[in-house]
């Protein structure tokens, strides 16, 4: 099948413009859903996000705290990644 | 129960030293993985050379950045890492534990041990990667480094910070020259690399313990990428033992770093690129193999006492195929060193080792760093070996020769003689002087060729036994004086006469 280069370019401009809204929209990920004070909390602490739209996923194995995502931006603040990384630490001290 | 005690301690006091930060990281998904190599998406901000941490703990490097994606070399397990792990940049080069206590120890491209020997305990880490110094901090190269080979440092002289390839066919004893080197810097105060990149482990394990016996582990570092590893570590591995280089060059010491070989070294980065993708040139290199290896070699030098004084001399290895050193990566690296020793196969099936042939090796900058003795015998070897062998291509022909030419042909085919000279073998300095003036005087001239085996074996000894004040005298001063020529001329005669 033959497709208009036309039609192809606007739709790979189409799918870039997609793609940088989403990179835009700040992600935040917890164990379980978090209230309006709890996500002003997060946007305080990370004031370079402040304005910006934003979701919220859930996701148990977080444990607890928050993982705040935008494009390939992140900022780990859970547990999860604190376990993660001492168990790092514990393995290389010896 | 103590040791356990004792060992919650020291996680207690490494973990007291770290607090959580709030500091952003990026990162990015792997979609794709290939050989050794891994495709990932997201890292926007990545930089290049910067290193990746995966899912399953295991490092990755970053060498591509396109578009829309990134490519890693993983630099591990690659097996264990599945499509959409995550990776994380950790803001950091690829940098390798660097000590003192490298020496005599085996490692792999990363610095852990291959020697079921301890970790390398350090704080110092040196960056595997690193612009080579500029003009401002460099030195001609003026101080020998004495291979022990009389056919090398008597017409291809090395100097320390001098970059000398040794090219030929497999199994012309390339490798062979190298590691003799290495055993004669015991008393030269010299660190030395060995780097084996694709090299069989059988071969690796075989040097090691040749050096081992003989005694040269103590002051050698053998950085090991085998044909087993993956193309990630072969492609690392020159630049890690470089990096090893010049840490001990930043203390101010001379070392020799021995690249065996550059062969498999540009065959690991063929492979890397095109898994990439990037576009193949001449024989399916990329465009880039040159820097490949220029980037490497100039890394090589000798520096000011300014800036520490120290040097790395390199001798990259480079294997030919059927003697043709203006293939592609033979020609690159012969432009970028300076000087190279040529072995040849029918010289070694000739029974002349090493198979140097002197026609085609040249060292373009040793020549300043000779010592003075050597200079006065080696002048005239090398006219007499030139007109050798314009006159023994010639002679084959010819039924009839006058006297004279008959006269240069034994004079050629003894001084062949005497270049001979058996593997694991080093000369002293003055050993090597003393056979070499014995034959550019023409004191063999009148001994068969057979026996000159004997009688060098002869005089060594000879000398070692009744003449060492005058051996040592050679080795301390570095020259030749008419006093000394005389006492090694008479010693020679009655050698000669002894013998018959």
């Amino acid at each position: 099948m033959k497709i208009d280069p036309e039609v192809k370019n606007r739709l790979k401009q189409l799918l870039k413009r997609e793609v940088e809204q989403k990179n835009k929209m700040v992600v935040i990920k917890s164990a379980y859903q978090l209230d309006k004070n709890e996500i002003d909390m997060v946007f305080r602490a990370l004031p370079e996000f402040s304005g910006m739209s934003y979701e919220t996923i859930i996701e148990p194995e977080v444990l607890a705290g928050v993982i705040v995502q935008q494009g390939s931006k992140i900022y780990d603040l859970s547990l999860s990644g604190q376990l993660k990384s001492l168990y790092n630490k514990i393995y290389e001290i010896d | 129960m103590k040791l356990i005690d004792e060992y919650l301690k020291t996680i207690e006091r490494e973990l007291g030293a770290s607090k959580i930060d709030l500091k952003s990281s990026e990162q990015g998904v792997v979609t794709e993985i290939k050989d050794g190599v891994i495709i990932l998406q997201g890292l926007d901000n990545a930089a290049y050379g910067e290193l990746l941490e995966l899912d399953n703990n295991c490092l990755a490097y970053v060498i591509d950045l396109s578009d829309e994606n990134v490519g890693a070399i993983v630099l591990g397990d690659y097996l264990s890492i599945r499509s959409g792990s995550k990776a994380k940049a950790l803001g950091r080069s690829l940098s390798i534990p660097v000590a003192d206590e490298l020496l005599g120890r085996i490692v792999d491209p990363l610095g852990a041990p291959l020697d079921n020997g301890v970790k390398i305990k350090t704080d110092l880490y040196f960056s595997v990667e690193k612009v080579a110094p500029g003009v401002v901090a460099r030195e001609a190269v003026s101080v020998p480094v004495q291979t022990g080979i009389k056919a090398i440092d008597s017409l291809i002289p090395i100097g320390r910070g001098q970059r000398e390839l040794i090219i030929g066919d497999r199994g012309t004893g390339k490798t062979t020259i190298a590691v003799d080197t290495i055993l004669n810097q015991k008393s030269e105060n010299m660190i030395c690399v060995y780097c084996a990149i694709g090299q069989k482990n059988s071969k690796v394990a075989g040097v090691a313990e040749l050096l081992k016996k003989n005694y040269a582990m103590d002051y050698t570092i053998i950085v090991s990428a085998s044909a087993s590893d993956s193309a990630a570590a072969q492609y690392l591995a020159p630049y890690s033992a470089s990096a090893i280089a010049e840490y001990f060059m930043s203390k101010g010491k001379d070392v020799l770093v021995v690249y065996d070989d550059l062969t498999k070294h540009a065959w690991a980065y063929r492979q890397i690129s095109l898994i990439l993708r990037r576009p193949a040139g001449r024989e399916a290199y990329p465009g880039d193999v040159f820097y490949l290896h220029s980037r490497l070699l100039e890394r090589a030098c000798r520096v000011d006492k300014k800036h520490g004084g120290g040097s790395i001399t390199a001798l990259p290895i480079i294997e030919t195929l059927e003697g043709d050193v203006s293939a592609y990566i033979p020609t690159n690296v012969i432009s970028i060193t300076d000087g190279q020793i040529v072995l040849d196969v029918d010289l070694f099936n000739a029974g002349i080792k090493p198979a140097v042939n002197v026609g085609l090796s040249v060292s373009r900058v040793g020549g300043n760093a000779q010592t003075k003795a050597m200079k006065q015998v080696a002048g005239k070897l090398k006219l007499d070996l030139a007109q050798y062998r314009d006159m023994a291509a010639f002679s084959q022909f010819e039924g009839e020769l006058d006297e004279e030419t008959k006269k240069l042909l034994n004079r050629g085919a003894k001084i062949t003689q005497i270049l001979k000279q058996n593997k694991n073998r080093p000369y002293e300095l003055a050993e090597q002087v003393v056979v070499i003036w014995a034959a550019s005087k023409g004191y063999l001239d009148s001994l068969p060729l057979h026996e000159v085996d004997v009688w060098e074996t002869k005089l060594i000894s000879d000398l070692r036994l009744r003449k060492k004040n005058l051996i040592d005298s050679i080795n301390k001063n570095k020259i030749l004086d008419e006093k000394m020529e005389k006492e090694i001329g008479k010693t020679i005669e009655e050698n000669i006469e002894n013998g018959k």
